[in-house]
């Protein structure tokens, strides 16, 4: 029985690390945690919850690894509890593709029992939930690339105030929760809330066995390494972390068993641990590097692909000088690792100091993409507007997944709504179907007949009522995807490390937290303006063809059309610094952004702001978009984010820069600035490659993401990929290795501009 | 065609024309004919056409639409380069952008609009204009306009082989913070047979400008296979009688190969690979026994 949740539900390019228990074990596990789902109804959603996670955890975890320095290695089953995607699934999960993949591991006598259980969670998935009342002609599944909108339920990019964690202690937390429930004794939320930290008490004495009892199979060293951490462990049982291992134990345990896969200002809060040891003499500046690189590992391992944020740098620190310690060595690990995670973020100010901006771009200059590049100065004030906040408040804004923002410990900022903004455009010539599918997609917008768009203005008027319809749809998809989720769960671990959810006894989704944002993640953002621009040209002002032979041409995926064909690619083209495209390019996007913002203003979100950005759907999606009128061929890759098209780029980095800053950064909540240079470029001239970035900044640059590459390189990689395991390159809101990626994004890559060929 | 000037390219984050981040503006012509010249389309003060072969798929439009000015023998082209002018259509006509023009006339104002878009560049780096080419003193007339222009907004650096009249420096010297001086050769015969031109010519302007303005003065010295590299301790020598503080030694590369197949003109340097610029180093030591300081690469 196959179901609208059915079918690839994330992006998966780094492998998953199998689970270690046998498959019957696996099994059992499953039923037993659906077992225990279906004795609670929805009334008792919090006491579901806990009741859940107390079968995954600490069972689910697998052995320590002997390079690890701290505990923590979990697995994941088709069924279970988290928060996103790319980690296990959303609320009480089940992915039906990995189900079925497993079920078909099975001896024949026992595959029913999968069957039973993929049954039931057809019915109480979150997701299947979400998407039995949401989808419709218009509005897919993520990702299914077919329809102009995709929208799905989950809780992407918690960042939580790891910061109370530690100052408090797992007791102290406790207090806390517990001040509030004895105001409050009917409050279901702080009585399961309590219980839960009980649960990561037991988590964190398992831990501690685990490692006593893997020191019998230990080197002497290792063994000494194994109690170690088994002491550091049981000293957070309770009690506030002392010390730099400790307080990175205690974080980590807390983001596994709450499913959060992004980790935020860990500089700030583990800066001053961190050197107060070193000065004690705890340890040394190389047994931090080693704590911190096992960290890394840790978060490599985990492949989510497109999260694992580590932000430092930035205002609104409270320990700036032990942060920027920290930042100092986690740029040392960095580039010394090579991982595609965790995402390394580096927050710059203009106070900075110049040694960790240096080493910063060192580390880019050695090939490893990060950390990735943002400009406190632009964002700070940008996001005081487009948040509607202070600038305390947005001093702490920290970017997630493939760059959505949110306020750590403070606000949600999921995206769950995804727009095609090409297809939309293919809508307006089309009779308001989309071309490929032949669905129609304009909903109440009137569209023209083709003959009848007598201006530009007409046309782009259409164009913008087909883009109002999907503001009103993706507002509706996103609230109601929030909807979906607290009706199920509460997210417990979540809720209890974010404001104000202790305080106002109710779990995030609930009115618990402070800020209910959201996000919108748009595509094809630049190649529609470039058509709007083109056809605007072509049409409009020289006069040289109509809207229909235009579409037409598009239709044909321009064979038979190649003077048409060439005349457009001729046209200006975004990403050249040229007034006039670049313009219609901006305009575009304040009309989408500012759209997408009111709407979330209007239905009562703190905000509700798209992301340009992508996490390779604009390849994905690009598949399955018929051909565009800025040139682009049926099929083809999408561009990246607000970036140039593949290739359209010719004037040079300066020219693609003052593109690239020409959209203010209020209306959104993050974008991407990818920008590819070759090692001879940027290494062999550091010093104006810095004068480009700085002055880049200084004129409103939001934010860069550096490739540093040969173009003969990434060529020989898809010829002979077993000679390149290592190579990273930035794909758009995450970096991967080059020989995963497939074909056709690897060509997206390449064909992005390589300054200084 | 007043107020118009011959431009190859306006090249923007230009990073070996000077000091900080710069846009270099190349003129067309060209008094010498360096046989290693990396823009071999310079040479010429009329516009030609190149014709790009790995883009050509032999359709023939352009034949078709040149009144005979491209025609084909079998299947090579050849071009009436004094008649390129009368191709637009020709080149409009290319499916394939095989076949473009070297330059245009472009408006002065047209020029500092796009120099201007890079201005906070420039001033957060210490960069500004160069000016290069060919040899930006070949049409004195277009160099004195964009001088005129350009000047009392931008810090402007001169890439030059010297080989003009000392008048014409002395006139638009006002105009000037940096030359890039090239010195090729000191033996007037080899420089007359190789490169053509008077030696003593460039060699009277380079004493004059290291005598009277040494802090504009950045030499530079393209060090070339069969041509100067045996000389090359000669002309730091020589530099170091002078005024000027250093000197620059290009190394020989062949980046302008593609061009002189796409102009159907000889290279001599087919067979050479780019000079190393390790190959280079050992004159920094050199230098200082002259007491001049040697900057290996621009």
């Amino acid at each position: 029985m196959a179901n609208k949740a059915e079918g690839a539900q994330n992006v998966e390019i780094s492998k998953k690390i199998p689970c270690i228990k046998p498959l019957d074990e696996q099994l059992e596990i499953m039923e037993l945690y659906t077992n225990t789902h279906k004795k609670y109804t929805k009334d008792q959603k919090e006491r579901r919850e806990l009741e859940c996670l107390k079968v995954l955890y600490p069972r689910m975890f697998r052995p320590i690894e002997d390079v690890d320095l701290i505990a923590g290695r979990l697995d994941f089953l088709p069924i279970g509890f988290g928060c996103v995607t790319s980690l296990g699934g959303v609320g009480h999960y089940c992915v039906f593709n990995k189900l079925r993949a497993f079920q078909s591991k099975l001896k024949d006598s026992e595959k029913f029992r999968v069957d039973e259980l993929y049954d039931y969670w057809s019915d109480h998935d979150a997701k299947a939930i979400y998407c039995n009342e949401v989808l419709n002609d218009n509005i897919g599944r993520f990702i299914d690339c077919n329809y102009p909108m995709m929208a799905t339920a989950r809780l992407s990019g918690m960042m939580l105030h790891y910061d109370w964690l530690c100052e408090l202690g797992v007791d102290g937390i406790i207090n806390k929760i517990n001040k509030q429930y004895q105001n409050n004794l009917n409050n279901e939320f702080l009585k399961v809330s309590l219980e839960a930290m009980e649960l990561v008490k037991e988590t964190i004495r398992a831990l501690a066995q685990m490692s006593i009892d893997q020191k019998q199979n230990a080197s002497e060293e290792r063994g000494k390494q194994l109690q170690w951490m088994a002491d550091d462990l049981l000293a957070i049982e309770n009690e506030p972390p002392l010390t730099f291992h400790q307080a990175l134990q205690l974080i980590w345990v807390y983001a596994l068993v709450s499913g959060s896969i992004n980790y935020g200002r860990m500089d700030d809060i583990l800066g001053p641990y961190m050197v107060k040891d070193i000065e004690d003499g705890l340890i040394t500046r190389q047994d931090a590097y080693d704590i911190i690189k096992s960290l890394w590992t840790l978060i490599e391992n985990r492949r989510t692909t497109v999260n694992g944020r580590i932000i430092v740098g930035g205002y609104g620190r409270k320990n700036p000088k032990e942060a920027d310690e920290f930042a100092r060595i986690a740029i040392q690990v960095t580039t010394d690792c090579l991982y595609v995670e965790p995402q390394f973020t580096l927050r710059l100010t203009d106070d900075m100091p110049q040694d960790i901006y240096d080493a910063a771009l060192d580390s880019i200059g050695k090939g490893s993409t990060y950390p990735t590049l943002y400009n406190d100065e632009v964002h700070v004030p940008a996001i005081m507007y487009g948040m509607r906040v202070d600038r305390e408040t947005a001093e702490q804004y920290v970017p997630f997944g493939c760059t959505e923002f949110v306020i750590q410990g403070q606000s949600t900022g999921t995206p769950n709504v995804l727009l095609n903004l090409t297809k939309m455009m293919q809508m307006v010539l089309n009779d308001g179907k989309d071309p490929l599918t032949g669905v129609y997609g304009a909903g109440p917008a009137k569209i023209k007949d083709i003959d009848d768009y007598k201006t530009f203005d007409e046309l782009y008027d259409s164009y913008k009522e087909v883009m109002d319809y999907y503001i009103g749809l993706s507002i509706y998809a996103q609230m109601h995807s929030y909807e979906v989720m607290n009706r199920e769960v509460s997210f417990l671990f979540p809720s209890i490390l974010m404001d104000d959810c202790i305080v106002r006894g109710k779990a995030i989704l609930d009115g618990g937290v402070r800020y209910l944002g959201g996000t919108n993640e748009t595509y094809g953002n630049i190649n529609s303006s470039d058509g709007l621009f083109a056809i605007k040209k072509l049409v409009y002002e020289d006069k040289k063809y109509s809207l229909r032979e235009i579409r037409d041409a598009a239709l044909a995926n321009y064979q038979g059309y190649e003077r048409l064909h060439k005349d457009i690619l001729d046209v200006h083209k975004y990403g050249n610094d040229f007034e006039d495209v670049d313009n219609m390019a901006n305009d575009l996007y304040e009309y989408i952004a500012k759209g997408v913002r009111q709407s979330g203003i209007d239905n009562g979100m703190q905000y509700f702001m798209i992301v340009i950005s992508n996490n390779q759907t604009n390849t994905e999606w690009g598949r399955l978009t018929d051909a565009s009128y800025d040139g682009r061929v049926r099929g083809q890759y999408l561009n990246p984010a607000n970036n140039p098209v593949g290739g359209a780029a010719t004037s040079g980095p300066t020219a693609m820069l003052n593109s690239l800053s020409l959209f203010d950064a209020k209306y959104h909540a993050g974008s991407v600035q990818n920008i590819k240079f070759t090692p001879n470029m940027f290494n062999g001239d550091r010093d104006k490659i810095k004068f480009l970035f700085n002055s880049y900044f200084k004129n409103g640059g939001c934010h860069l993401m550096v490739t540093v590459v040969d173009r003969g390189v990434l060529e020989d990689a898809q010829i002979h990929p077993e000679k390149y395991p290592d190579l990273i390159v930035r794909v758009s809101g995450f970096s991967a290795k080059f020989v995963d990626l497939e074909r056709d994004i690897q060509d997206e890559v390449i064909s992005r501009t390589l300054h200084g060929e | 065609m007043a107020n118009k000037i011959r431009i190859m390219e306006i090249e923007r984050f230009a990073t070996h024309d000077g000091d900080g981040i710069r846009s270099t503006v190349f003129l067309k012509g060209c008094p010498l004919h360096c046989p290693w010249c990396a823009n071999p389309e310079s040479q010429e003060y009329r516009r030609q056409i190149l014709h790009d072969q790995s883009k050509c798929t032999l359709c023939k439009e352009c034949e078709k639409n040149s009144n005979g000015i491209i025609h084909f023998e079998e299947d090579k082209m050849i071009i009436d380069q004094n008649r390129a002018e009368e191709c637009e259509k020709a080149i409009y006509e290319c499916m394939y952008d095989a076949i473009y023009y070297d330059s245009e006339d472009v408006e002065i104002k047209e020029i500092l609009k796009t120099v201007q878009k890079d201005n906070h560049y420039y001033i957060n780096s210490n960069g500004g204009i160069t000016l290069s080419g060919g040899e930006p003193f070949y049409n004195f007339d277009n160099l004195k306009l964009l001088l005129e222009n350009l000047s009392d907004k931008y810090n402007i650096a001169v890439e030059t082989t010297g080989y003009t009249s000392l008048d014409n420096i002395k006139k638009v010297n006002k105009y000037i913070d940096t030359y890039l001086f090239d010195i090729k050769h000191l033996d007037i015969d080899i420089f007359n047979k190789i490169v053509g031109g008077d030696l003593k010519v460039i060699l009277e302007n380079f004493q004059y400008l290291a005598r009277f303005y040494p802090e504009k003065m950045v030499v530079r010295v393209p060090v070339i296979y069969d041509f100067n590299e045996d000389i090359v301790e000669d002309i730091i020598k020589y530099v170091s009688e002078t005024k000027i503080n250093e000197v620059h030694l290009l190394p020989f590369h062949n980046y302008g190969k593609k061009k002189y197949k796409n102009l159907k003109m000889t290279y001599d340097y087919e067979d050479y690979k780019s000079m190393p610029l390790e190959a280079l180093n050992k004159y920094i030591k050199i230098g200082e026994k002259y007491n001049i300081k040697v900057v290996v690469g621009g």
